[in-house]
């Protein structure tokens, strides 16, 4: 008896076919890609709509019209913080308003020597707040950057753009115009102390204008 | 005698068909898209000119370019290329609240005249008389009439943004959040536009 050949369910793949399918997804992600590339071009940058609150912020960026910036940070509040204490003890005699007065023209004093840095070393201290920020998820920053009218955009990019690159979004940040003049004109500095989200205590430098 | 007749008209296979007629759908869906660009850039009122935007890299990206779905005020130069040149401010917004390419709302602002040039010496101007150049009232009606048809409520979503020339001074970027700040938990942020920032 013969038996009947089983017929193969199993054809060949077509070459022709196989070509036409190949091409067609060549162009179809040649395509996307291409249109992926021209889309996403711009970006967005967020920058929290400024309130008229006192300038007190744990790190203050002055920058100024001759590409110089002032920058207060911990160290900066810490020692203002001493100044402020020792004028507090050795003229405790005066008046309120005249202790005041004194402490500060004491603060004013420091923070405008010492704190008063070449443009070229912005990078560099962004740098560092970048790397303490990134170090520890828990710690949490609040920048108040300055600017006086006729800086240009894009400085202020590159600035913001550092904050908002932070791998744990810790460091909060407002942008609101202004120049030295408006700090060395201020009617007092002071040190305020708050305790961030974890407990933590934190020194916030405030400067009423 | 009968003569067998070789037929030589094969029938048409039926996946190579459709096949072409997938190749030919894509080209002719790719090509039409090309071709509407060409023609917008054809016409150069309306194609709005190519600004220097700044460079940052941890921005978010911009999910379609060149769609406008909230307020944008793009600032710019009158000339192109020129930052010595007056700065011009155009106001460009969705299209009766649906979202509209910038190149449509462009031509818009171009139509209705929602553009104001700055005067080239706003910089050395007192605050209240720069508030009162034609180029901040335009912004600070644009951010009042905009806030009161679209953004009724508080909330997060409400912003505005900012398309600007890298070498704009932060005097017009202050003055518009600012603005915007006179309706803080109504437009809690603002967006600066930037380019993604490569080669680093």
């Amino acid at each position: 008896m013969a038996f009947r050949t089983q017929k193969s369910d199993f054809r060949k793949v077509q070459l022709v076919s196989l070509i036409d399918m190949i091409f067609i997804l060549l162009v179809f992600f040649m395509v996307t890609v291409t249109v992926v590339r021209l889309t996403i071009k711009e970006q967005k940058l967020p920058v929290p709509t400024p309130i008229s609150e006192r300038g007190r912020a744990q790190i203050v960026i002055q920058l100024l019209d001759n590409g110089d910036f002032l920058w207060l940070d911990d160290r900066a509040t810490a020692l203002i913080s001493k100044t402020i204490s020792t004028v507090e003890k050795r003229f405790s005699y005066l008046s309120p308003s005249e202790l005041n007065q004194k402490k500060t023209k004491e603060a004013l004093r420091i923070l405008l020597n010492n704190n008063i840095f070449h443009g070229n070393q912005m990078e560099k201290k962004l740098k560092l707040l970048l790397k303490k920020a990134n170090s520890d998820p828990s710690s949490q920053y609040f920048v108040l950057l300055r600017s006086p009218d006729k800086i240009p955009y894009y400085k202020i990019i590159n600035i913001i753009q550092k904050f908002n690159s932070a791998r744990y979004q810790n460091i909060l940040y407002g942008c609101v115009g202004g120049n030295l003049k408006d700090i060395k004109n201020s009617k007092s500095v002071r040190v305020v102390i708050e305790r961030d989200k974890n407990g933590r205590r934190r020194e916030n430098l405030q400067i009423d204008f | 005698m009968a003569f067998k007749r070789k037929n030589e008209l094969h029938d048409l296979e039926f996946p190579s068909l459709i096949d072409v007629i997938f190749l030919l759908l894509i080209f002719f869906l790719v090509t039409m898209q090309f071709s509407m660009e060409t023609n917008t850039a054809r016409q150069a009122a309306t194609k709005p000119p190519d600004i220097q935007l700044p460079r940052a890299k941890g921005s978010e990206d911009v999910a379609m370019d060149d769609v406008i779905s909230t307020l944008l005020f793009q600032i710019q130069y009158k000339e192109k290329n020129n930052p010595n040149s007056p700065r011009i401010v155009y106001v460009l917004e969705p299209f009766n609240g649906d979202s509209i390419s910038r190149s449509e709302a462009f031509m818009i602002a171009q139509r209705d005249s929602m553009f104001a040039e700055f005067p080239q010496n706003f910089l050395k101007m007192k605050d209240q008389a720069f508030k009162r150049t034609n180029a901040a009232q335009l912004i600070s009606n644009a951010i009042y009439q905009y806030k009161e048809e679209h953004f009724r409520k508080p909330s997060i979503e409400n912003t505005v943004e900012i398309r600007a020339e890298e070498n704009v001074e932060f005097k017009i970027i202050n003055y518009i959040m600012q603005e915007c700040s006179a309706y803080k938990d109504t437009i809690p942020r603002v967006i600066f536009r930037t380019l993604e920032k490569t080669g680093e």
